[in-house]
């Protein structure tokens, strides 16, 4: 990751984390608020449910008591006292009653505390009424009360009233279901839902079982979801308790945070916002000042890259005094006194390297020169004299062997100044398609008769050519001179015998050609200079053999390395790029 | 003194339109065995009962309400019509084999072009098809004498008392009749009865026991029914009470005892309000035996509530019984078969307006409407 990149991060990092460390505070502070408040509105909402259900009970016990003053309740009474009720006629009473007041449950109940008429189980009349059989208490009382309709069981705010009939008495009871419908109609906060549970189940409502088990009201915290939206919950259960003291139902009041829970989306979202805006100015302003900023750097960068690429005179501009600004006067002083030290050295190469060619032309001059020395005054000394008599035979015998040691002492100097001419002006190579394994079969056709030569050692050339390898862009004149020169080497590694391999292969995008001996192998002195012109560790040549070859694998654009260790042979490995140019 | 003239209105009880009703199609056409109930006569003047089949032969000069000719031919044609019943002309009578007591209590009306039923009875069909009501006029030439009503309008009953005569639903309090009424209450005629599935055919006895015939009769259905043991009412058949069993809810427990039976759907067609209440009833009243009955609206199911005219429980029974012997112990072999439970006879009971007078009555003690005349 680049130092710009990392720069950016940094930046929307901290613009990210800014943005979350003031949502999260606010909302805590909001949070905090409304709990408060939300406490105080429950207990508001569990005493107007109560005040409510009072109410509700109030106002059927004023019906219940309207209904025993009404015109056919009174006659119904009057029979039912005389013994002449036609209980068949009064069988819709109760119907017409509930009718009238507007209560969901009218039961008429007689002296016999049968029931004469019922508004919810009209088929009901003639059986005995629960409520009165058992009875709970005075003849008037009024509460919840769970009972059995036609429908089934329900709970109700029920009202009891009798009146004399005869010596006995009629009782009139009213009632209005307890159901979500009523519940609905009470007048409560209106972040307060209330559910009912009456027939024992309440889901996976645990508070609400809890609150049926204990008799006690049960407060806890919850969640839910509205509008896709996770919203916290009070719930309260309250267990409602029958005349007889036992829980008809539980009510639950659910207290949904609705109004924190969406302060607290709209925190979310503004944070989202803002983040993302934030981010976006940040990505922004941040590019451009990590631009401004990394730009010393990269120019600097680019610096290094242009004298890695060998221009020396690339400088890092210095925009500033800061600290980036230092580090390239800094870099710029550093390359000038490396130019300065390189120019020394080269300097100091240049004249060792006259040094040694001046030593080496001496050596390999001086060689010659002493036989030519030597039979020049031998011819001297065999020309007669009056001092030394010698036959003109024997003079044509000294003569004609001194003349042929100079004229091959003289081939000997024209070599040595070939070879150094050759150096010198090494032709510039004629690129064009070439096969290397034929270059290696033809160049090792030629030389195996010269390696397998019998002259006391035994030594073997073996070739192992991968066949797959593709063409390279080559002189084959320069590459068959390589590739002679590095095997006449490794005879020459070989004065006891052993073996040579010439072996191709790919290697990823470059072409491979290896030549290995089991020669005598070099030292890492040796392997470090291998390549220096007129270096030589041979006791004929010139020393120019592997830096021509140095030179013909660079003219390719390839690469010429050896591994050796002594004792344990030499390979010299050439990796040329694969393809055409 | 009986005058003719006026517009009679009339409202029936019921679910179903009145003119799809057989009441109604028995004012536009006779049967051939005519309407006992009138005390009026028949299409047929004499009847005889001829290897396996009976003849009736017609009575003569008739003419239908369009002025058709009433003909044997056309007769053995609507005769025919009738499912179950083969007829064919015998010069000029009809032979009718099958089921021939359908046949011969059947109104006979064939339909125009129109679609309009057109018969040989006292009234006849002044709009149709009917939308409300069904209105019908006074047929001249009637072979029985002109009904005493120039037109007749039949509706529903609405709740309220707007016409000559009202029908009363089987619940209604009597005392419901408003002043300037009179109340009319028939012969208790028709069966209100269970009918069983085979899945529910084990418990009728227990139920049979469990059931307080005498609170539907005299509380639920206001005096206007009878209880019910057998299928024909006791007025008629002489015997009926002698079916009625005691009520014993506590054997009728025992009896479920030994029967493992979940819930058992009693359904009842969904706008008759009695029987809707007398299922409720008898669900209740099942519940002391151990017997888990529950009411739902429906025309199907293990026990179905069902009324059953007189004309339908003669059908039941086998077609000639000479003695109520023969009667009774047809009736006992249908009850023993243990698919039907009676419950009770149903009376129909009437408003009748101050206005109204009565010529005669029908056999059941109902009003028989071409002999109802109005006072101005």
């Amino acid at each position: 990751m680049s130092f710009r990149a990392k720069l950016l991060l940094t930046i929307i990092a901290t613009v990210a984390l800014s943005v979350w460390l003031v949502a999260w505070a606010v909302s805590a502070v909001l949070t905090r608020h409304f709990e408060n408040e939300e406490r105080q509105r429950s207990a508001a909402a569990l005493a107007g449910f109560q005040r409510e259900l009072d109410e509700r009970r109030t106002e059927v016990e004023a019906l219940v008591e309207r209904g025993t003053r009404s015109e056919n309740f009174g006659r119904l009474v009057s029979e039912l006292a005389t013994g002449t009720a036609d209980a068949g006629a009064y069988l819709a009473e109760a119907g017409h009653l509930a009718n009238t007041l507007g209560l969901d449950y009218v039961d008429i109940v007689g002296p016999d505390r049968n029931i004469v008429s019922s508004s919810h189980s009209p088929a009901r009349f003639g059986y005995s009424h629960p409520l009165i059989t058992e009875r709970i208490g005075g003849d008037s009382q009024a509460g919840l009360q769970k009972f059995e309709t036609s429908a089934g069981e329900v709970i109700a705010l029920l009202a009891i009233r009798s009146v004399p009939s005869g010596e006995n008495r009629v009782f009139l009871i009213g009632g209005r279901k307890l159901d979500e419908a009523l519940l609905d109609s009470f007048s409560l906060p209106p972040n307060v839902r209330v559910e009912l549970y009456s027939d024992g189940s309440a889901g996976s409502l645990g508070i609400v079982d809890e609150a049926r088990r204990t008799g006690k009201e049960i407060s806890r915290p919850a969640e839910t979801r509205l509008h896709g939206l996770r919203v916290e919950e009070a719930l309260t259960a309250l267990p409602l308790r029958t005349l007889s003291g036992d829980i008809a139902a539980v009510v639950l009041f659910r207290q949904t945070k609705t109004d924190l829970a969406l302060l607290k989306s709209y925190i979310r979202q503004i944070a989202l916002a803002v983040g993302i805006g934030g981010i976006g100015v940040g990505l922004l302003f941040g590019w451009l000042v990590a631009g401004k900023v990394t730009r010393p750097l990269r120019e600097l960068h680019g610096t290094v890259e242009e004298l890695g690429r060998g221009n020396w005179d690339a400088d890092a501009p210095v925009r500033s005094s800061d600290e980036v600004g230092q580090l390239a006067s800094a870099f710029n002083r550093m390359k000038t006194e490396l130019v300065e030290s390189r120019d020394r050295v080269l300097q100091a190469e240049r004249v060792a390297a006259w040094r040694e060619l001046a030593r080496r032309l001496a050596h390999e001059l001086k060689n010659p020169l002493f036989p030519l020395q030597i039979t020049v005054e031998n011819l001297q000394r065999a020309r007669p004299s009056a001092n030394r008599m010698i036959s003109q035979a024997e003079f044509e015998e000294i003569f004609e062997e001194s003349t042929r040691t100079l004229l091959d002492e003289v081939q000997h100097l024209k070599t040595i100044v070939n070879q150094f001419g050759d150096f010198a002006k090494m032709p510039a190579p004629q690129l064009k398609p070439v096969s290397l394994n034929e270059i290696v079969e033809k160049e090792a056709g030629l030389l195996r008769p010269q390696i397998e030569r019998l002259d006391g050692a035994t030594r073997e050339l073996r070739l192992e050519l991968d066949r797959n390898i593709p063409k390279i862009s080559g002189d084959v004149e320069l590459l068959r001179g390589v590739l002679r020169n590095l095997l006449l080497n490794a005879i020459d590694a070989m004065p006891s015998g052993g073996q040579v391999i010439v072996r191709t292969s790919t290697h990823g995008s470059s072409v491979r050609v290896e030549v290995s001996d089991t020669g005598v192998g070099l030292t890492t002195e040796e392997r470090e200079r291998l390549f220096t012109p007129y270096y030589t560790t041979k006791t004929h040549g010139t020393g120019l053999g592997l830096a021509i070859v140095q030179s013909v694998v660079s003219d390719h654009h390839a690469s010429i390395s050896v591994r050796s260790e002594p004792g344990k042979g030499t390979t010299f490995l050439i990796d040329f790029r694969a393809g055409l140019a | 003194m009986p005058r003719n003239g006026g517009v009679l209105r009339v409202q029936w009880t019921g679910d179903s339109p009145v003119w799809e009703r057989p009441e109604a199609m028995a004012l536009i056409g006779d049967s051939l065995a005519g309407s006992g109930d009138a005390r009026r006569g028949g299409l047929a003047v004499a009847s005889k009962f001829v290897n396996g089949a009976y003849r009736f032969t017609l009575r003569p000069n008739l003419i239908f309400h369009d002025g058709s000719a009433f003909t044997p031919a056309v007769v053995a044609e609507m005769l025919g019509a009738i499912p179950q019943v083969t007829a064919k002309v015998d010069k000029d009578s009809v032979l009718v084999a099958g089921s021939w007591e359908l046949a011969a209590h059947t109104p006979l009306a064939r339909r125009s072009d129109e679609g309009v039923p057109v018969g040989t009875g006292p009234f006849r069909v002044t709009k149709w098809p009917p939308r409300v009501k069904l209105s019908l006029s006074a047929y001249e030439a009637y072979w029985n004498g002109r009904p005493f009503a120039d037109a007749l309008e039949i509706s529903s009953t609405t709740g309220g008392f707007a016409a000559d005569i009202v029908e009363l639903a089987a619940t209604q309090p009597s005392r419901t009749v408003p002043e300037g009424f009179r109340l009319l209450v028939g012969l208790p005629s028709e069966l209100v009865c269970v009918v069983l599935s085979d899945a529910a055919a084990p418990i009728l006895k227990a139920l049979d026991l469990a059931l307080d015939r005498d609170s539907l009769a005299r509380v639920l259905l206001q005096r206007r029914a009878e209880s019910a043991g057998g299928l024909r009412p006791h007025w008629l058949s002489g015997y009926g009470r002698m079916l009625i069993r005691e009520r014993n809810a506590a054997i009728a427990k025992g009896l479920m005892g030994s029967l493992r039976l979940g819930p058992l759907i009693l359904t009842y067609p969904a706008k008759d309000a009695v029987l809707k209440a007398v299922a409720e009833r008898i669900a209740v009243n099942a519940r002391d035996a151990g017997i888990q009955l529950v009411p739902a609206a429906g025309t199907s199911g293990p026990l179905i509530m069902r009324r059953m005219p007189l004309t339908a429980i003669n059908q039941l029974l086998p077609g000639k019984l000479d003695s109520p012997r023969e009667a009774l112990d047809a009736e006992r072999k249908v009850l023993e078969e243990g698919r039907i439970l009676p419950l009770v006879h149903l009376s129909r009971s009437f408003a009748l307006a101050s206005r109204v007078r009565m010529w005669r009555q029908t056999q059941t003690g109902e009003p028989s409407l071409p002999d109802v005349w109005l006072d101005p």
